[in-house]
């Protein structure tokens, strides 16, 4: 079997040698720091560009613009962002310098460094840049990816490794002989590097306290796989039922990632023809009609082996659903029995309908006796026996998973269709073959348009199919998350998905404000620049500490006469309020700004030195910002 | 009972003399294949891929000849009437095999002695769909022949 690494098979080696590597505390050979802060520059700016890589608002988006969570991001995103300049600048100090790579320490860093920088290469296999240059998702876990659940499990993993690295930056500039074998500027670069990336860890675990992140959010951040398609597997003869249903499983991958794929060349692709979509729905009828036999087989054996009546039942309801599923398909394919993209030369079919021919035969080998089945009548077979398909109960989930990946990329497949029959449709693209019309019609051509009727007819074909294959693969949803099937994560990936964006952001604003909301809804929202800020950004300011506050004090204007505003018009109704109502504090533009600006931790001790690069320290409080925040242009 | 073509539709194969009468009547014997095949498809459960697959063979079939140059526009009365009766699946897959392997039999020697480029690739691709629904429609116990 081949296995693919996943998210998670990056990110937990990298966090583990990192403690390794901050175990070594801050007594370290010269040589070997020198090492470090060369390492530590690597890691630093690979986890400031992950937080950089995150559909974000910007940086100087005002504060009344976005929730806690997002908020505490921002801040990260800034802070690790310094933190890497600092370190980068003290890097540079100690180039040219002999330094010990080989110290355990040194290599532990390395070697986090190395595995961050695969998993982020891993993440951005699901995205290509779109036509004005941002990402756009090229898979089916792009979604998934861009969720608030799991970028707030990704901030919440890169927070930690902040604040890991942060204590021992912190150790490692204070400890021993602040110069020895060192420059100035890289052990003032340490410093406050360790500074920034303290106040990036402990931002975002202060948020966190207040609104957890979820498990559904971390379980799908560990297993995101990269956005390469598994090797096909080749058919083979007699094949047993779990290799069977790797094989489906591996198809059904396949099959996804070739939908999403191809979907970007249906409108130009030869291939994009209703060869490929009748071909699509023949097999998406075969599978499904397959399909059900295989749930009803299980529904069978899960009754043999009493297993409890929820399963059963869910087992039967997904069986159900199915049955509804393969007829809706085969409406669609004789609904393409005469209709036609016209003439093609040659015999192209796209991609997809190329890979559904392994899943056909894998599907109806798993539901029929005979272990050579293929569509032909020579091969048909009385259906599998419940035993030999599932001896054990977690056979059972074996066999669901693999019916659950099928399912879950025909619904793909089918979505990707609709669209592209739909374009197809309105490009005046959908033909019959005049020899099929009653000679009454006298037409000169091979292929007539065909009539709006027989569009519309094949479009609400495509509607009913897709929604029964919805119901089948939510029914599995519900099932794999019951039994704990390996296909779980469909499920989860699924809640995502099938939440609307715009019923999610109204829910999310209406029941929890402080909720986090999705980033990329969130992104698409104009930020309302306030006065103070427009007149900054009308000077060329972009420094985003100057932009935050200029964004508060605004904020904290808006405040003031939303509150006069209400108390104005509720004058006369005040006198029958009760007393118990809560006086609100006021609220100083002061106290507004400090709060949007990124708040500060519990700050190491600062040592005595004074760095000269003062510019580069992190804001323990508005009052106490460092100069480089109160000066236009100055801090990095 | 379903509907599928019989005896005519095989008289009407080997009596075309022309490139023309051939392509005419290959166009309409796929297309009854078609509609038997699709009459057939839910009679049997475990031969619902057969019929299934031997639909959109045959509607393969019929669109590689669509484009044939020498396909007649024109006469397309004779669809209609083609249809016999049949008692089951088996022996209407029967049936549609035989019929299969005459129409691949037919295609593969107008293919032969087309001149058009256009001819012979179309003749070629249909009765490679010909010859896919033989091989679906076929059963181990059939002797070939039209029943």
């Amino acid at each position: 079997m081949t296995m693919t690494a996943v998210f998670g098979e990056f990110l937990r080696p990298a966090g583990e040698h990192i403690t390794a590597a901050s175990g070594f505390g801050g007594e370290l050979p010269p040589a070997a720091k020198r090492g470090v802060i060369t390492e530590l520059d690597r890691l630093v700016t690979t986890l400031a560009r992950y937080l950089g890589d995150l559909a974000l608002p910007d940086d100087f988006s005002p504060a009344s613009a976005v929730n806690s969570p997002v908020r505490a991001a921002l801040d990260a995103r800034i802070a690790l962002s310094r933190a890497a300049a600092s370190l980068h600048s003290g890097a540079t100090a100690v180039q040219g310098i002999t330094a010990d790579d080989g110290h355990p320490a040194v290599r532990h860093l390395s070697a986090a460094s190395g595995y961050l920088t695969a998993g982020r290469d891993l993440l951005q296999t699901h995205f290509t840049p779109g036509p004005a240059g941002q990402p756009t998702g090229c898979s089916p876990w792009a979604a998934a990816i861009t969720s608030w659940p799991v970028t707030a499990a990704l901030i919440s993993e890169l927070a930690a490794c902040a604040r890991h690295l942060a204590l021992w930056a912190a150790q490692l500039s204070q400890t021993g002989s602040m110069y020895a074998g060192m420059p100035a500027r890289a052990c003032q670069a340490l410093q406050t590097a360790s500074q920034w990336l303290q106040l990036a860890g402990t931002s975002v675990h202060v948020a966190q306290l207040h609104q957890p992140m979820t498990g559904a959010g971390h379980r799908l951040l560990t297993a995101i796989p990269p956005n390469i398609p598994p090797p096909r597997q080749p058919l083979s003869d007699a094949e047993p039922v779990p290799e069977l249903c790797e094989g489906i499983t591996t198809s059904a991958e396949r099959l996804r990632r070739a939908a999403v794929a191809f979907a970007r060349q249906a409108r130009w692709s030869p291939a994009a023809s209703s060869t490929s979509w009748r071909r699509d729905a023949l097999a998406s009828a075969i599978t499904s009609h397959a399909s059900e036999l295989i749930l009803r087989g299980l529904a069978e054996r899960a009754r043999q082996l009493s297993r409890s009546g929820l399963i059963q039942a869910q087992l039967a309801s997904a069986a159900d659903a199915m049955s509804q599923a393969w007829p809706a398909w085969r409406a669609v394919a004789c609904q393409w029995d005469v209709v036609s993209t016209g003439i093609h030369h040659g015999q192209d079919i796209s991609p997809v309908a190329a890979e559904f021919d392994d899943l056909v035969v894998r599907t109806g080998r798993l539901a029929y006796r005979n272990s050579h089945w293929t569509p032909a009548c020579a091969d048909a077979s009385v259906t599998r026996d419940p035993a030999d398909l599932a001896a054990t109960a977690s056979d059972i989930a074996t066999v669901q998973a693999a019916i659950h990946h099928a399912a879950d990329a025909i619904g793909r497949v089918a979505a990707s269709d609709r669209e592209a029959v739909r374009a197809a449709a309105a490009g005046h693209r959908l033909y019959l073959p005049t020899r099929l019309l009653p000679e009454s019609y006298d037409i000169p051509c091979r292929y007539s348009p065909a009539p709006p009727p027989l569009a519309s007819a094949l479009a609400i074909v495509y509607d009913a199919a897709i929604d029964a294959s919805l119901r089948a693969a939510i029914a599995l949803d519900d099932l794999a998350v019951t039994i704990d099937a390996p296909s779980s994560m469909l499920a989860a990936i699924r809640a995502l998905a099938s939440q609307p964006a715009s019923a999610r952001q109204a829910a999310e604003e209406a029941s929890a404000p402080e909720q986090a909301q999705p980033l990329q809804r969130r992104r698409a929202r104009p930020a309302h620049a306030g006065q103070v800020e427009q007149i900054l950004r009308g000077l060329k300011i972009t420094e985003p500490a100057m932009l935050l506050r200029a964004a508060a004090i605004d904020q904290a204007a808006r405040d003031v006469l939303t509150q006069a505003t209400g108390n104005s018009r509720q004058r006369n109704s005040l006198a029958r309020l009760p007393q118990r109502r809560t006086q609100q504090a006021p609220r100083s533009p002061a106290k507004v700004a400090a709060r949007d600006l990124p708040r500060a931790p519990d700050l190491p001790a600062r040592p005595e030195h004074k760095a000269s690069g003062a510019e580069n320290q992190p804001v323990r409080r508005l009052r106490t910002a460092p100069p480089g925040l109160h000066r236009h242009g100055t801090a990095n | 009972m379903s509907s599928v073509p019989g005896a005519s539709a095989e008289a009407r194969l080997l009596q075309a003399a022309s490139l023309p009468e051939t392509l005419a009547a290959g166009f309409d014997t796929f297309e009854a294949i078609r509609r038997a095949a699709r009459n057939c498809q839910d009679r049997v459960p475990a031969l619902f891929a057969a019929f299934m697959t031997a639909a959109d063979a045959a509607v393969d079939g019929r669109e590689a000849l669509t484009i044939a140059p020498s396909l007649p526009l024109a006469d397309r009365a004779w669809l209609r009437d083609e249809v016999a009766a049949c008692t089951d699946a088996g022996p209407a897959a029967a049936t549609l095999a035989a019929l299969a392997v005459m129409l691949r039999d037919q295609l593969y020697r107008a293919a032969a002695v087309a001149e058009e480029p256009g001819d012979r690739a179309a003749c070629h691709d249909a009765a490679a769909a010909a010859e896919r629904i033989c091989q679906l429609m076929t059963r181990d116990d059939d002797d070939g022949r039209l029943r």
